[in-house]
């Protein structure tokens, strides 16, 4: 074992688990390996303070000594608990200067944008729309457009999403979306994209046609609010969502909107988050306030009794984010208290 | 919203009009507002009886003073929101949109002007941008009877898309826009097999699904069934009451 990895990270053949100063909410996996070492994982972790000040902090996993490495350069202060942290997607490694240094955006307050480079993080720009200064809704998520990496789309608590051009730094496009807050937001494709909200709904929207968006899908009991999104990139017919203290995992299929075709209903709590594995179709996981993680392998014909998942893990509390490693696909990570511990699948 | 009915009674409720309110809610239910000034024998339109109902009868309603903790929120959500009464209110158990604004507009608002002269700079940063069109989208809900899915027929869709990708057939290529790119999402809303379609016609004739014709990109499909009318509707409303309670 590396002398730089903390003591705290506890290992076996199957997990590790990093140990953060913080409660830890917002989290993202780097989709490129990490500069100083092409087999390293980067990954950023937001805390939750109920104050002001938050940090974010960047640590790397290395899968092959099944060890995290701490990197006090990379940390920095937010302000605010970041609400997500995402790094940027398809980043082409041939551009040029910028191939030791990746994008991270966070959002909160604002959409923030951030230079990781090998060892120190500059701050690029901070975006805001809000027409006058005295106000600004906070964003509740943000999707980064993979087909279109300049696009990144924000929800908002003022029943907005707004589109921006991260390069010029303007806003594209700001459209009353919701009747309610907007939770999540997520990119089909480079001019698509759909939100969830408070007011229960599933809504697609198309850059192309700014005057209509269509519901695919509304929750039973009218006004229960639809917490996150999740649009299935290996298959974009699919999405699935969650509810307000449910336990059910809501799999859409946008042919068939309104009715959902799969619910998956074997969490004991409520849902916190969902991920679509990133090189199968039929693969999501998803975890939640009973610790548990769940992985799913949605069937061809749902059987009577409903869906079983394919593995199970138990995290040691509430698990409050997860994500699947698309660089490793092996690995899923997971964010309960103030742990971070990565799960091979 | 109303036709040009004769003689709705405006003006304040009585005290017999909000008991038959109140007990036409308690038997059915609030909703399906349309429905409530019949069944309670009312002479009010649908948009009367839901405000009455909202801000003055339902038992939600808290009344009283406000506590410091929901003065203190508001004023917080106030910063954050401006006057988006109806979604600070959203935010304080029990209190409605009407209370919070005119608690706020005689409490509040000269204290909080004086606030704002030294407000947090953190939160007042650099240029204030140009000012942007909100565009508000129409949201289309579309008919559950023109997709007659279900989950056990996941299976089936899954084939029929399979097949209907492999032939590509003419009806695809009406989807792609100037651009020459494919609405995609649209196009497998709408790509059921032939007779999906014939049976649909069949069943909704006042829904054109017409693939074969000269349907260009821009001719969306619209269809809005006959119940989700009403809550289109209460979408208008909302508008409307957004603008009663921001004047």
């Amino acid at each position: 074992m590396e002398n730089s990895t903390q003591e705290s990270h506890l290992r076996s053949d199957n997990s590790v688990t990093y140990e953060s100063p913080y409660t830890v909410y917002a989290m993202a996996l780097s989709p490129t390996p990490s500069p100083a070492n092409l087999n390293h994982q980067r990954i950023a972790l937001g805390s939750f303070l109920e104050e002001y000040n938050n940090r974010v902090d960047i640590i790397s996993f290395d899968p092959d000594s099944l060890s995290v490495k701490t990197h006090p350069t990379l940390s920095f202060d937010h302000p605010y608990p970041p609400t997500k942290l995402m790094f940027q997607p398809n980043r082409k490694s041939s551009s040029s200067s910028s191939s030791s240094s990746e994008l991270l955006a966070s959002s909160g307050d604002y959409l923030r944008l951030w230079e990781v480079r090998e060892s120190s993080i500059e701050p690029l720009s901070v975006l805001n729309n809000s027409k006058t200064s005295e106000f600004c809704a906070p964003l509740t998520s943000f999707d980064w457009n993979d087909v279109e990496p300049k696009r990144i789309g924000t929800s908002s608590i003022d029943t907005t999403c707004t589109i921006w051009d991260i390069e010029k730094c303007v806003v594209e496009t700001q459209l009353i979306a919701h009747d309610k807050e907007v939770y999540d937001i997520a990119w089909g494709e480079a001019r698509v994209f759909a939100s969830v909200s408070a007011d229960g709904s599933v809504r697609i929207f198309d850059l192309r046609d700014k005057e209509h968006s269509t519901i695919i899908y509304e929750s039973p009991q009218p006004d229960t609010p639809l917490l996150r999104l999740a649009w299935n990139k290996q298959d974009l017919k699919y999405m699935a969502t969650i509810q307000m203290d449910s336990n059910k995992v809501v799999i859409l299929d946008i042919r068939s909107p309104t009715m959902p075709v799969a619910e998956l209903e074997r969490h004991q709590a409520s849902v916190n988050a969902i991920t679509w594995a990133p090189q199968s179709s039929k693969h999501i996981c998803s975890a939640g306030d009973d610790t548990q993680a769940l992985i799913w392998e949605l069937p061809t014909v749902a059987g009577p009794n409903g869906i079983d998942p394919l593995c199970v893990y138990s995290a040691g509390s509430e698990i409050n984010q997860l994500q699947w490693s698309a660089a490793q696909p092996d690995w899923i990570a997971i964010a309960f208290s103030n742990k971070m511990q990565l799960l091979k699948v | 919203m109303e036709g040009p009915s004769v003689s709705v009674r405006k003006g304040a409720w009585t005290e017999e009009e909000d008991i038959l309110l109140k007990k036409c809610i308690e038997k059915y239910g609030a909703g399906e507002w349309h429905l409530v000034s019949a069944r309670a024998g009312l002479n009010r339109c649908r948009k009367s009886c839901r405000l009455r109902w909202l801000n003055y009868l339902s038992p939600n309603i808290r009344r009283g003073v406000f506590t410091n903790d929901e003065v203190d929120l508001i004023i917080r959500l106030h910063k954050l929101l401006g006057n988006r009464w109806s979604l600070i209110a959203g935010r304080l158990a029990g209190r409605t949109a009407n209370d919070v604004k005119n608690y706020y507009n005689t409490h509040l608002l000269k204290k909080n002007v004086d606030r704002s002269l030294d407000l947090d700079p953190r939160l007042n940063p650099s240029d204030p941008k140009l000012n942007i069109k909100v565009i508000k989208p129409r949201p289309q809900i579309l008919s559950k009877k023109s997709f007659p899915i279900c989950s056990n027929e996941y299976m089936k869709i899954n084939t029929t898309a399979a097949a209907a990708s492999s032939t590509s057939t003419p009806a695809s290529d009406n989807f792609l826009n100037e651009n020459g790119e494919i609405m995609w999402w649209e196009n497998l809303m709408m790509n059921e097999d032939e007779t999906d379609y014939q049976l649909q016609q069949g069943l909704t004739d006042d829904i054109d699904l017409s693939v074969s014709g000269e349907q260009t990109a821009n001719e969306k499909l619209e269809v809005i069934e006959e119940d989700n009318c009403d809550s289109l509707g209460e979408l208008y409303l909302d508008d409307e009451l957004w603008n009663l309670v921001n004047p």
